[in-house]
């Protein structure tokens, strides 16, 4: 365990040494939010349409009471889909869906001798591979969390309009109430945080495999179960240091 | 020059080079035998850095790259270097194009239209000419060599690895790789290393012929010279091949009639 978390500071420290031209680098931090970013849109949208929608149907349920006004369902909708579900929830989706992807895309270059090729030219291929993955996520992500944001709060709309008993004007009324612009810096920061260890955690797993295929769908495990993790411990540590 | 002093390598406890002691001819093809496992690959990977040796020294040029661990000098050898894996190692997300301009895009300062004409070249040489295009997975395993050799040259190398270039290859495409190989060391004046248990190899165009068992050099000579040795291991080697082992009688049936 100690070992492995050595391991994964030394292989950032190579990550962040300087591996060739920047033209190049660019071009492959655009390849990878293309290929990291991008193709991720469909399944945040999905399901954040979804878990916004069965969000707010449970907070009508429990929040049914006179004493509570009914524009507070959109009020608490829009407070649990930014600060928990957008971060972490999606978070936890991306380190399934980034995760794997790295990792297996990394160990099948390793076990075919691809990054050894790379390295015999003279590059850094730790820099060269991991760091543009590295900065597509930490740029990426946020946008992707805003997206989630949106997709959440429409279902969520949707759902408490069409079959709630609520009006459109309630529900809206109750995102806008109470603004609180500290919330969307806080969604952020857990984004970037959680981007950071999803794209390195992966990375490390996929670039130190050793032997065949079955140790790259085991490398690819590791990760998503180890970034996971990652999230779910600096979710709490992050909370407990912003909030 | 290529010259190793007295390398050793361990895996754990395990030791799978013993004080290897060698000295690569210049200009030619040099090659290193032995069996599966016999350590030749860790050889070959410890000579271009990419596994560390415990203790020896490899010397390119008089350029000691082991030696305290210098980044700067070991990549400067490593830009001297082309090397040609096993199973081609090339690039899946590149074209046949994009991996030989590879090396090029990263390390010269060539306009976009100098380095495409220097890949389609170098792909010319190795008879690749209309392949550019291609992604590697529609490639067969001898255009995937050859590739991986076009790729090797594209900048130029001093020095040419070859990891087992004929494995896994029907025998007229090993001839045709052989050739290639050998045609290029000759053309280029490159220092080429090439490691193989092909027989037919060893004698088409062994120059320096260094034999690998359990670890140790056992022998050294070139691709003539091997057939007269009496060396029980080499000979156990090459009677392990049909073809070689009838060569082998009819060499031996010619001396004793001489």
């Amino acid at each position: 365990m100690i070992a492995t978390i050595g391991n994964y500071f030394l292989l950032l420290r190579k990550v962040f040494s300087p591996s060739g031209k920047q033209k190049m680098f660019w071009k492959q931090v655009i390849d990878e939010i293309h290929q990291l970013g991008f193709d991720s849109i469909p399944i945040v949208s999905l399901v954040s349409l979804f878990v916004g929608a069965a969000i707010t149907i449970q907070l009508q349920i429990n929040m049914d009471s006179p004493w509570i006004p009914i524009y507070a369902v959109g009020f608490a909708t829009r407070k649990a889909i930014v600060m928990e579900l957008a971060p972490t929830i999606i978070g936890l989706i991306l380190a399934g869906k980034i995760g794997s992807h790295i990792a297996s895309q990394l160990g099948s270059m390793r076990i075919t001798e691809q990054i050894d090729a790379i390295e015999v030219m003279g590059v850094n291929s730790a820099s060269y591979l991991i760091l543009p993955k590295i900065i597509a996520c930490l740029m990426f992500n946020p946008i992707l969390i805003m997206l989630s944001i949106v997709a959440a709060l429409f279902g969520g709309w949707a759902i408490g309009v069409s079959v709630g008993g609520m009006t459109s004007y309630e529900f809206i009324y109750g995102l806008q109430s109470f603004p609180h612009p500290f919330d969307l810096a806080y969604a952020i920061i857990k984004t970037v945080v959680f981007a950071f260890f999803i794209s390195s955690i992966s990375s490390f797993y996929g670039y130190t495999v050793k032997g065949g295929a079955l140790e790259v769908g085991r490398a690819s495990t590791k990760a998503v179960v180890n970034s996971s993790i990652a999230i779910i411990l600096s979710n709490l540590v992050l909370t407990q240091l912003l909030m | 020059m290529i010259e190793i002093q007295h390398l050793n390598k361990f895996f754990g406890d395990r030791q799978v080079l013993f004080d290897i002691n060698l000295k690569m001819m210049p200009g030619k093809c040099n090659l290193i035998i032995g069996q599966s496992g016999s350590g030749k690959t860790v050889l070959m990977k410890t000579m271009v850095g990419l596994l560390a040796p415990e203790s020896g020294s490899i010397l390119f040029d008089g350029r000691n790259f082991v030696k305290g661990n210098n980044q700067e000098l070991l990549t400067s050898i490593r830009r001297e270097i082309g090397m040609v894996f096993q199973g081609g190692a090339l690039f899946d997300s590149l074209s046949v194009l994009e991996n030989v301009m590879f090396p090029m895009d990263m390390f010269t300062k060539k306009s976009r239209g100098e380095k495409i004409k220097r890949a389609k070249d170098c792909l010319q040489r190795v008879d690749l000419k209309g392949a550019e295009k291609l992604s590697p997975a529609e490639l067969s395993g001898g255009m995937r060599k050859r590739v991986a050799i076009a790729r090797a040259i594209a900048m130029a190398p001093k020095y040419l690895f070859c990891d087992e270039p004929n494995s896994g290859l029907d025998p007229r495409t090993s001839e045709l790789i052989d050739n290639l190989i050998a045609e290029i060391t000759d053309e280029y004046g490159i220092t080429t290393i090439i490691n193989t248990h092909d027989m037919n190899s060893v004698l088409k165009i062994g120059d320096t012929v260094n034999f690998i068992y359990e670890g140790k050099l056992w022998w050294q000579g070139n691709g003539s010279s091997i057939l007269d040795s009496d060396n029980k291991e080499i000979i156990h080697f090459m009677e392990a091949s049909e073809l070689t082992k009838r060569l082998l009688h009819n060499h031996r049936d010619k001396h004793l009639t001489a």
